[in-house]
């Protein structure tokens, strides 16, 4: 694929262009594909470098995660109490993701109608989209008998508690379930953005420029004129010397939530909501120890997930269940414990399940979920506090997947807490209610970031409109998981993918 | 990641207290703590701060049982890496952290602990740590998390660790002959599907 490197950008330069896309991941590939087999001249910028099966193929923790993550995998809340996992690289998070796929749910789209005005997405509105991103994704159910056994023991935990579980869609093609997804298909198995939308849309003509972190969005009255950006180092969070100024009729924001509010605070775009209402879908993790062999860090990474406890009433928050791959550093570091208490956890790591909590933040009353910042220095902070409705479904939670797990079988479950607490039969549960649940007090996590540009039909009350459109600055576009109003309660990658899609129409039309 | 202003200002009386002691604390944190030679040239952390992470390393994953430790493992050497392939924020950050961590009047103030962390006996450094990871302090709170992290993630990464916990390590890529099965992993390779993907779906936008 023809791509251009702001590393080995020497020179300023300047382009005119009908549409510059910012970010290559879910929404800006879906989107320039589409811009681009209109005939429109698309720029893309992507801050992270272009990196291929070539580069997966250390299959190293060590090597692909600061290769392949936002801050070099060390991205955090500000309080660094919740790790956020998420991608810097041409495709985005896409690249690294786990492949899971669902539509958005209705009872989603229904709740977005009757709260943000957003009539226009109700539930069937998307089918023609997401029908479309599921044929060119290869998006298909995963092979029961491929289930590896970190996600068996969640089917069979489930289903010998009576609780709703079922296998996933995957967007795969000639998948070799080695379980590296999170480090870069070696395979090009995974039908990410930088082999799918993207080699479309620069076989169409687009220009796509890896390595080239777009600064400032320049707004002149109520248009926006031009992208300026500057160079990166390829394997450092260093500027380089060169600029690139892009003079687009139309701009579109992809940069994914965090990175696109802050984008648009630098530009001083300052409308609406910006970089408020940011979800993270808080993950807590509960491992579970068996007797036999389960090789975690193996196998498709998530092929089962359970949504028994999506919806807990009006005043609590709902949880989905599903399952994450223990590979060494990820466990390693993941575990608030260390010394020996860690090395002996460390020690059981091929029968160890590793079972994850997914909570749904947004959709209760007050639930603002976490807030987008720039410091002083220019970096950007996730301020995400942990309120009493989050503590009591993370209290909820680690019940319910300590159970699970015993009902699978497994012969003792620890939580990942500073002070475990350990469960060998159902008769320990109550144990659970004694600890204390929160920022520091475990180890919480974040793979599904969402929100930041919300959209709303109240322009007092979105930062974009239905049409993805800026409510302050029509020809500036935002499309990707910060439109998100909500939390979804299922991974996200299709529904941005279905919005992107769906959003083609509207910055065709605009750059046209 | 830690700031100054956050470590200076969000922390409460105790800090404050310590941090006021202000001459106290320049003096003691001038002074080496037990020295430790790095291995390659150090990119972002001090000679100081080298040192201390490099105690806090080896109560983070001190080794034993057949397991090296942090300090064979190269790992504060690591960190030093990656802190160089950061934003130089981080890197000021962490070594705020660790000068925190290592300063004796804030550790008699808030713990007890009178000696600088480097120049503490294991117990009594595993004590520390686990007071700052339990800490009512954000800044302390945060400091661990950071630290414990960082560390972990470097350490368990390395190869030399993963016959301790059973890892058999990355499947073999099959470099000649994608088709051959890899060796020890135990998976079937899903042969992909005879069609091609479809060319650009028609436009529902």
């Amino acid at each position: 694929m023809n791509i251009r490197s702001g590393a080995e950008l020497t020179a300023d330069h300047e382009v005119e262009c009908d549409v510059c896309i910012v970010g290559s991941g879910a929404g800006g590939a879906v989107l320039a594909a589409g811009l681009s087999a209109r005939g429109l001249k698309v720029v893309m910028l992507e801050e992270g470098a272009y990196r291929t099966s070539d580069d997966f193929r250390a299959l190293s923790e060590r090597v692909n995660t600061p290769m392949l993550y936002q801050e070099r995998g060390t991205r955090s809340t500000s309080d660094v109490a919740i790790t956020i996992l998420q991608g810097r690289t041409v495709g985005g998070s896409t690249t690294v993701n786990w492949t899971t796929c669902f539509r958005t749910p209705e009872r989603i789209l229904s709740h977005w109608g009757a709260h943000m005005g957003l009539d226009a997405l109700a539930p069937g509105s998307l089918d023609a989209h997401f029908a479309a991103v599921e044929e060119r994704l290869h998006i298909q159910p995963w092979q029961e008998e491929l289930v590896n056994a970190n996600n068996a023991a969640l089917a069979r935990g489930c289903e010998a508690l009576g609780w709703e579980a079922h296998v996933l869609r995957r967007n795969v093609k000639g998948c070799a379930n080695s379980g590296f997804c999170g480090f870069g298909c070696p395979f090009d198995a995974k039908q990410a953005m930088h082999l799918t939308f993207l080699p479309d849309a620069v076989k169409a003509g687009m220009e796509l420029w890896s390595c080239m972190r777009a600064e400032r969005i320049e707004v002149a009255g109520d248009r926006a004129v031009a992208v300026h950006a500057v160079a990166m180092e390829r394997d450092r969070d260093r500027t380089g010397v060169a600029r690139l100024t892009v003079r687009p009729k139309v701009v579109a924001v992809c940069g994914g939530a965090i990175n696109s509010p802050a984008l648009l605070m630098r530009s001083s775009i300052d409308h609406g909501p910006l970089g408020r209402r940011t979800f993270l879908h808080p993950v807590i993790a509960v491992p579970g120890e068996y007797s036999e062999q389960i090789d975690p860090f193996y196998g498709a990474p998530q092929s089962v997930s359970s949504h028994h406890h999506i919806d807990r009433g009006a005043d609590r928050m709902g949880f989905f269940l599903e399952a994450a791959p223990l590979h060494p550093m990820l466990t390693g570091s993941a575990m608030p414990i260390f010394g020996a208490r860690a090395a002996k956890e460390m020690a059981v790591l091929p029968h160890l399940s590793g079972l994850i909590a997914l909570h749904v933040d947004g959709l209760l009353p007050g639930d603002d979920g976490g807030t987008v910042r720039l410091r002083s220095d220019g970096r950007i902070a996730v301020d995400y506090p942990v309120k009493p409705w989050l503590q009591e479904a993370m209290t909820a939670s680690h019940a319910a997947l300590a159970r699970v797990h015993l009902a699978a079988g497994a012969k003792r479950v620890f939580t990942m807490h500073q002070q475990p607490t350990e469960l060998w039969s159902p008769s320990d549960l109550p144990k659970l209610a004694e600890a204390r649940y929160g920022a520091h007090a475990h180890a919480i996590f974040s793979a599904h970031q969402m929100g930041g540009c919300a959209m709303h039909a109240d322009a007092a009350k979105g930062v974009v409109d239905v049409e993805h459109r800026h409510h302050r600055v029509p020809n500036l576009f935002v499309v990707d998981g910060s439109v998100l109003p909500t939390a979804l309660g299922v991974n996200p990658s299709q529904t941005i993918y279905g919005l992107a899609h769906r959003a083609r129409g509207f910055v065709a039309d605009a750059a046209s | 990641m830690l700031s100054r202003r956050r470590l200076l200002q969000g922390s409460g009386a105790a800090v404050a207290a310590a941090v006021g002691l202000g001459g106290g604390l320049v003096a003691v944190s001038l002074l080496p703590p037990n020295h430790r030679d790095p291995r390659a040239p150090l990119r972002v952390l001090t000679p100081r701060a080298f040192s201390i992470l490099a105690a806090v390393a080896d109560r983070i994953c001190p080794g034993a049982d057949g397991l090296p430790t942090a300090w064979d493992l190269e790992v504060p050497e690591g960190l030093d890496l990656l802190l160089d392939r950061l934003h130089p924020g981080v890197g000021a950050e962490l070594v705020q952290a660790l000068l925190f961590l290592e300063n004796p009047v804030a550790g008699t103030v808030l713990d007890g602990r009178m000696a600088r962390f480097t120049q503490s006996p294991p117990d009594v450094q595993d004590e520390a740590l686990r007071a700052f990871g339990g800490s009512k302090l954000g800044v302390r709170r945060q400091a661990y998390q950071a630290l414990s992290g960082l560390i972990s993630a470097t350490y368990w990464s390395h190869p030399a660790t993963w016959a301790h916990v059973g890892y058999p390590g990355p499947p073999r890529f099959p470099e000649a002959d994608p088709g051959i099965p890899w060796g020890h992993l135990p998976a079937r390779r899903v042969e992909p599907a005879a069609e091609e993907a479809a060319a650009e779906p028609e436009e529902k936008g």
